[in-house]
């Protein structure tokens, strides 16, 4: 009899001790990736939530594991989740999968301070149907390099790549890592070597679908992106940073949200080269890579959490989240003379952002990515020549395209 | 020649040491150096001190509520893990369950732990959302739960075959109850086999991550595990400072469990293995 007693007050314990949120009618719950986002909606929300009656729950997620849980909760009838953060290559996926609510549906009026690039990002079909997501975090790809290094040799910024692999290999004589390359499989080579890629007329697909990895333009993309690592190293981001921070290494690509969290990372920016060489004509380079928000499908709360996207997008709410790492999407913000004499690489990132090219629009994205890292992981370690490397590309892009 | 494989044994000895303890010497060592030295050429000895990183997990991570969070929902799993898996091992060590399909259970049993977890994560969800139970911190107890009872079961199971029958016909004979015979006699006979189990129970449901990611649906329940994760951002330079301070304090409760049961576990591990 004591026993189950004892038996029954454990069992007490677990239920009475482990609700401990309990659930309110009008919390508002985002699913978002973690890191300065969560900062920059935390140094926001309590405007929101005192002048609305809501509670803001955010929950910061691993990139698979966000993904994982939108999939989950779209299954719901009625969602756990209201909004969700989306890193941009996901949108296509997303809008087949009627994972958002159309916001145009819902009374939401574009908002034209939004740069272009990043709105066209968040409309179904892209850049020209209804809205669906808002821009919330704004990022493109720029061509970072050690300006210490580059005045001792009174060398200009490169503008096409042959003269990039000339500098590298300057700075490579003398010792110096020339250029660092991101080659580690899956996301990190695929974004490293598409910029080079469209630099040289090259891409994916044609406009027709059709997979054009194996062309003239792509084999001397890699060859020059392989000569590249030879005159220089493969390393991850943190040491990518570290070394063109410290002088160790002359040139990268990179995120500029990189630079911005290294407390003491720091090196000098340009927008990415977008010519073979001297002579040939300029294409856009720089990969955009906006993280976007949306209202979830299934909210039992579309109006509100449309309202709190629209208030944690505006340009009160970015002002206040670039002092915590935010990157900002509006065209006021990343011009305005107090937060661009803080943060001098705004202009950068914005005529970046305006010239960018966005990763092909296919819901298939992502396996398109692992088929495409795994065989430009391959050429770059000398498993496979470039040509080898391109036609198995094109076959495994292909067989993905077509499950 | 014996002298040539007493230096082979130092050498494999050594080299086995550098194996297992460098990995822990490396997070230590990278939580107490200061950012500027994490994010430049890391020197294999650290050439600064600083606590910065443990002060900005518990000021800005809020890592003291994943720690009790990971607490919380530890012990209690454990506790309930342990009151069923044991009822369970003693039944079935015994063959009490006398009913059609009571040798099958045991199969059934560890199919939990033969299956992906990730199938018995999705139906969980549903359920857990359907009873309106997906914000609290049942779902991630339950699933510990139920991760740890296969386990439990299946190791307890050779202690309770093991331990002496004839004890337990002479304590039926003086008159014990079921319940004083399982407290009093058998569980203190095979406490040495409790202490193992909770200890290899209290790592898995400590470190589980998973189960944690999906079920959690509220900052506030976040585990240790899910708060380190979050660390690591493809956006933002990842966080080795803070990821190896989070280690370093995540290792401390599971290093004082251990040593609280040390003597028992090595006890335990070493008489369930061989039946005698």
């Amino acid at each position: 009899m004591k026993k189950s007693v004892v038996l029954s007050l454990l069992l007490l314990f677990v239920f009475v001790l482990a609700p401990v949120s309990a659930q309110e009618p009008t919390t508002l719950t985002i699913a978002a990736r973690g890191g300065s986002h969560v900062d920059a909606m935390n140094a926001v929300k309590a405007e929101f939530e005192a002048a609305n009656n809501v509670k803001i729950e955010i929950l910061g997620l691993e990139a698979a594991d966000l993904k994982q849980k939108i999939g989950l909760d779209s299954l719901n009838a009625t969602g756990e989740l209201d909004l969700f953060m989306i890193d941009d290559p996901w949108m296509p996926e997303f809008a087949e999968n009627e994972l958002m609510a159309n916001l145009t549906e819902l009374g939401y009026v574009e908002d034209e301070d939004f740069l272009a690039a990043s709105r066209a990002i968040g409309k179904e079909p892209y850049g020209e149907g209804d809205v669906y997501a808002l821009p919330f975090s704004g990022n493109v790809m720029l061509f970072f390099y050690n300006k210490a290094l580059f005045d001792a040799k009174s060398l200009e910024v490169p503008t096409d790549w042959a003269t990039v692999l000339e500098i590298a290999k300057e700075f490579t004589a003398d010792g110096t890592i020339g250029y660092v390359i991101r080659g580690q499989q899956g996301n990190p080579i695929v974004s490293d070597f598409l910029p080079i890629l469209w630099a040289f007329g090259g891409d994916v697909f044609d406009a027709d679908w059709n997979v054009t990895i194996n062309s003239e333009e792509a084999k001397a993309a890699l060859e020059l992106y392989i000569e590249l690592l030879n005159n220089g190293a493969n390393y991850e981001k943190n040491d990518i940073v570290a070394a063109v921070s410290d002088g160790n290494a002359a040139m990268s690509l990179g995120w500029p949200s990189w630079y911005i969290s290294g407390e003491t990372a720091n090196a000098a920016y340009a927008p990415i080269p977008g010519k073979r060489d001297a002579d040939a004509e300029v294409n856009g380079s720089g990969m955009i890579g906006n993280w976007m928000m949306a209202v979830t499908a299934n909210s039992a709360n579309k109006e509100l959490a449309l309202e709190f996207l629209k208030f944690v997008t505006s340009a009160e709410s970015q002002k206040i989240g670039a002092e915590v790492g935010g990157v900002p999407t509006r065209a006021s913000v990343l011009s305005d003379p107090e937060l661009v004499a803080k943060y001098a690489y705004f202009p950068t990132l914005m005529d970046g952002t305006n010239n960018s090219v966005v990763r092909p629009r296919t819901a298939l994205w992502s396996n398109v990515e692992t088929a495409l890292g795994a065989e430009l992981s391959s050429a770059i370690s000398g498993v496979k020549t470039v040509e080898q490397a391109l036609t198995d590309a094109t076959t495994a892009i292909e067989a993905a395209m077509a499950e | 020649m014996s002298k040539k494989r007493n230096w082979l044994k130092i050498l494999l000895i050594g080299i086995l040491l550098i194996w297992t303890l460098f990995p822990i010497y490396w997070m230590i060592s990278l939580s107490i150096r200061n950012s500027a030295e994490v994010q430049s050429r890391l020197p294999l000895l650290p050439q600064s001190f600083s606590l910065e990183h443990f002060r900005k997990l518990f000021a800005e991570k809020e890592f003291g509520r994943a720690l009790l969070n990971s607490v919380q929902v530890t012990f209690i799993s454990l506790a309930v893990a342990l009151a069923f898996g044991l009822a369970m091992a003693y039944v079935q060590s015994r063959r009490r369950l006398q009913i059609p399909g009571s040798n099958a259970s045991l199969f059934w049993i560890l199919l939990v732990r033969i299956l992906p977890p990730i199938a018995f994560a999705i139906p969980l969800y549903f359920i857990m959302t359907r009873l309106q139970l997906i914000r609290t911190k049942i779902p991630i107890i339950s699933a510990h739960v139920m991760i740890n009872i296969p386990f439990i079961v299946w190791f307890m199971i050779t202690y309770f075959k093991n331990s002496p029958e004839e004890m337990e016909d002479s304590a039926r004979i003086d008159g014990a109850s079921e319940w004083q015979l399982l407290l009093k006699i058998i569980l203190p006979l095979v406490s040495p086999g409790i202490a193992s189990v909770a200890i290899l129970a209290f790592m898995t449901s400590w470190n589980e991550y998973l189960y944690g990611v999906i079920f959690v649906q509220s900052p506030q329940n976040y585990t240790i595990p899910l708060v380190l994760a979050t660390l690591n951002s493809e956006q933002e330079l990842t966080e080795y400072g803070l990821i190896a301070a989070g280690g370093v304090l995540s290792l401390i409760p599971i290093l004082l469990f251990v040593v609280f049961a040390q003597n028992y576990l090595i006890k335990g591990l070493s008489s369930g293995a061989v039946k005698e």
